[in-house]
């Protein structure tokens, strides 16, 4: 058996500078923003000084995604939390460009500074588009034929108050094409009616703000409106969402990966052949996600089925590295506010957030 | 297979094409027959529509899939994308994508404007009598499909005319077309710029009434367009020009006011425009009430004649840069403004259509926009005038 160092591996998916000293203090506060102390949103206007907040927004504008797709991984080496709200915000930003208006351009500009907090409240819409669930909220009209909003997001992130979620929901009765039309709707959480459930005592990312909203009769402009496309809509958001979201699950395997290969040598040893095939397959994924990411919105698009596929690989991989990085570790693996011990309740968090690897699994298999 | 679909059908009787030439040999020679053509439900696309209901396209050899966009800037996000490499887009998009001026660039050509006239602002009916010209619209909230729309930059240029700055005095809302005349009804807005089946359709509803129709500010003006992505075109020069023939027949066929009804009755289905008969009968026969008691008959309501005047897009392009929407582009003279123009209009394919159809072909020296003349040659002499 070999008794070399298994070999760094080559995480970087584009060349982007992200200011050192923002680095630093993810790092620092990482274990503050796991326990929910501070904010993850404390980071976004730091990002957005430094333009690293709206990159590529939206589909790949000026081939900006492969960049904020390599700060989504760079954060999610040192925070899952900062990484995840990052994600969040960047998707809402997303939606809002690409359905255009003036009501979205009104929100962009707080949002792309990060003052504002973008909620991407999507996880019900992206079932519904894969054929696999029911939105939660329907729209009615009032006696004045205002639009009302009701219903429930069982789970988002980055519900701060001052936040502003986009989402979908059903449109009014006997409106659109039939009589389910679906629609992509912008509400500010701090409209009349919005009610953020109460703080979840979560495994890990207590700093992203992350439960359930009830909406009950929340009334909504017509400009809140900001798709009635909704296949169109979710078709073009999907593959910037999976990627960043492999972003962040990459970003903290390449850490597990970092710590578990400083630590490899003695008794160890007996991990090295499992160490050595997860790098190579990390170092194998972080390629795939340059590619694709580079190829959204062109002539030569990812396919559906491979940007599921990747989701679905860098989820495991990430799990597969926490856990061999808590193995190898020792006794400081089990303390609960150790690095390792976060990273592998952090991981702990992927198959669970949507899309679910049931989803993913689910939705691979029926080709979809 | 691809000789028997083109050979017969021109000959067909009962359609458009009955009586009019063969395809050249050449083109029946298509590289590829199945193409995907991104439209907007409204008057403006009839020769798009117009060419799928009447099966134009089959008889040209395509098999043409149309898919329908509510939202402009979901359909240039689509379009930059590859989603769909020909479309209609609003007259101003392709230059302003094809040149970069906003985010989302790809290389194009504009063929054809698909539309002339056709569109107006409605005023709510909360306001009747109350509105007797542009001054008017100080401090109301008036709703506008797009930024790079002849709507928005004719509506400001309009405001300027009663004396307003639309940026100060208006409060200017971009809005999906579809949300405006609940939008108008409920009071979210005042007043909307768009095509007239909106216009119509708040008549009907009583929510509103029409104040102006955009052909009595600038008559014959351009509406919407049809582009093709350039790597497409020069990839396909044989479906490219199948497409123009397809949709110059077709909307040469809708222009003739005799086929107005007809058309009307055609696209009203669901699959096309999904729009209530008597409002798109209003809209193309130009027969209609204006929400204040008056009827009206006005055959050029709307116009289909698709070739695309330099001048259109000397105007537009004038206009865009008037109002900030160039990005870091800037034109100066007449040649600049020509050579930008030029390169996305592809006036030469597009008459060598249309003079076999016997369309309108000719270049206009002059527009009249807002009364006062504008010569494409010397654009800078009318924004000064302003």
């Amino acid at each position: 058996m070999s008794t070399e160092t298994p070999p760094p591996v080559d995480s970087t998916l584009a060349a982007v500078e992200i200011p050192a000293d923002l680095l630093a203090q993810v790092d620092d506060s990482a274990e503050a923003i796991d326990a929910g102390t501070v904010a993850a949103r404390e980071i976004l206007p730091q990002l957005a000084a430094a333009g690293l907040l709206d990159l590529g927004a939206p589909s790949n504008n000026s081939g900006g995604l492969v960049k904020q797709a390599a700060v989504i991984e760079a954060l999610g080496q040192r925070s899952l939390s900062a990484a995840f709200a990052v994600w969040g915000h960047r998707m809402s930003i997303e939606y809002l460009c690409l359905a255009g208006g003036t009501y979205a351009e009104s929100l962009l500009p707080a949002m792309r500074s990060g003052e504002v907090p973008g909620v991407s409240g999507m996880a019900s819409a992206f079932k519904t588009y894969a054929g696999a669930g029911e939105l939660g909220l329907r729209l009615t009209r009032d006696g004045q034929g205002r639009l009302l909003l009701s219903g429930k997001l069982p789970w988002a992130s980055n519900l701060h108050p001052d936040a502003v979620a986009v989402t979908a929901a059903y449109g009014p009765e006997g409106e659109g094409d039939g009589d389910r039309s679906k629609l992509i709707i912008a509400v500010p959480l701090s409209a009349p009616g919005v009610q953020v459930g109460t703080r979840l005592n979560l495994l890990a990312l207590q700093g992203t703000a992350s439960t359930s909203v009830t909406l009950d009769n929340v009334p909504l402009s017509e400009e809140q409106v900001l798709s009635t496309d909704f296949e169109g809509f979710m078709t073009r958001c999907r593959p910037t969402f999976a990627v960043l979201q492999s972003s962040f699950c990459l970003g903290l395997a390449a850490a597990s990966h970092r710590h578990t290969r400083a630590n490899i040598s003695g008794i160890n040893e007996v991990f090295r052949q499992e160490l050595h095939q997860l790098g190579d397959e990390l170092e194998a994924r972080t390629k795939q996600l340059r590619d694709y990411a580079e190829r959204v919105a062109t002539s030569a698009p990812p396919q559906r089925q491979e940007v599921l596929s990747l989701r679905l690989a860098v989820g495991h991989l990430a799990l597969a590295l926490a856990t061999l990085e808590v193995k190898t570790v020792g006794g400081k693996g089990y303390i609960s506010n150790s690095d390792p011990n976060r990273r592998y309740r952090e991981a702990t968090f992927i198959p669970v957030q949507s899309p679910s690897e049931a989803q993913l699994r689910w939705e691979l298999a029926q080709g979809r | 297979m691809l000789s028997a679909c083109t050979s017969g059908a021109p000959t067909g009787s009962g359609t458009a094409s009955a009586g009019l030439r063969p395809i050249p040999a050449a083109e029946a020679d298509l590289e590829q027959r199945e193409i995907t053509i991104g439209f907007f439900p409204i008057t403006c696309s009839s020769p798009i529509v117009n060419a799928a209901a009447m099966s134009i396209f089959e008889q040209y050899g395509l098999d043409v899939t149309l898919r329908r966009y509510t939202g402009w800037a979901e359909l240039w996000i689509a379009f930059v994308a590859g989603e769909v490499d020909a479309t209609q887009f609003l007259a101003p998009m392709p230059l302003a994508i094809h040149h970069g001026f906003a985010s989302g660039q790809r290389a194009l050509r504009l063929p054809y404007v698909t539309n002339t006239n056709g569109n107006g602002i409605t005023v709510s009916q909360r306001l009747a009598g109350q509105m007797s010209g542009p001054g008017d619209f100080r401090g109301l909230r008036l709703g506008l499909p797009f930024d790079y729309s002849v709507h928005n930059l004719l509506a400001r240029d309009y405001l300027v005319s009663g004396g307003l700055d639309p940026e100060e005095d208006v409060d200017l809302r971009i809005m999906r077309p579809a949300d405006m005349v609940t939008a108008l009804a409920v009071g979210e807005i005042d007043a909307f710029c768009l095509p007239d089946q909106f216009n119509q359709r708040a008549v009907a509803e009583g929510v509103g009434f029409i104040h102006v129709l955009t052909k009595d500010l600038w008559a014959d003006h351009p509406c919407c367009s049809f582009a093709v992505a350039e790597d497409f075109a020069a990839q396909n020069p044989n479906v490219y020009m199948a497409l123009l023939r397809a949709i110059g027949e077709s909307a040469l066929y809708v222009d003739d006011p005799e086929h107005r009804a007809d058309t009307a009755a055609l696209m009203s289905q669901p699959a096309y425009l999904g729009l209530p008969e008597p409002v798109l009968n209003s809209v193309l026969t130009g027969d209609f009430p204006d929400g204040t008691g008056n009827e009206h008959s006005i055959p050029d309501r709307i116009g289909f004649q698709p070739y695309p005047h330099e001048s259109y897009g000397i105007w537009i392009l004038n206009a865009l840069q008037r109002w900030g929407l160039t990005g870091d582009h800037s034109f100066t003279t007449g040649a600049e403004y020509s050579r930008a123009v030029s390169e996305v209009f592809d006036s030469q394919s597009a008459g060598s259509v249309l003079s076999d159809f016997g369309g309108v072909t000719d270049e206009r020296t002059e527009e009249t926009v807002l009364g006062a003349p504008f010569n494409p040659q010397r654009p800078a002499e009318w924004s000064e005038r302003l």
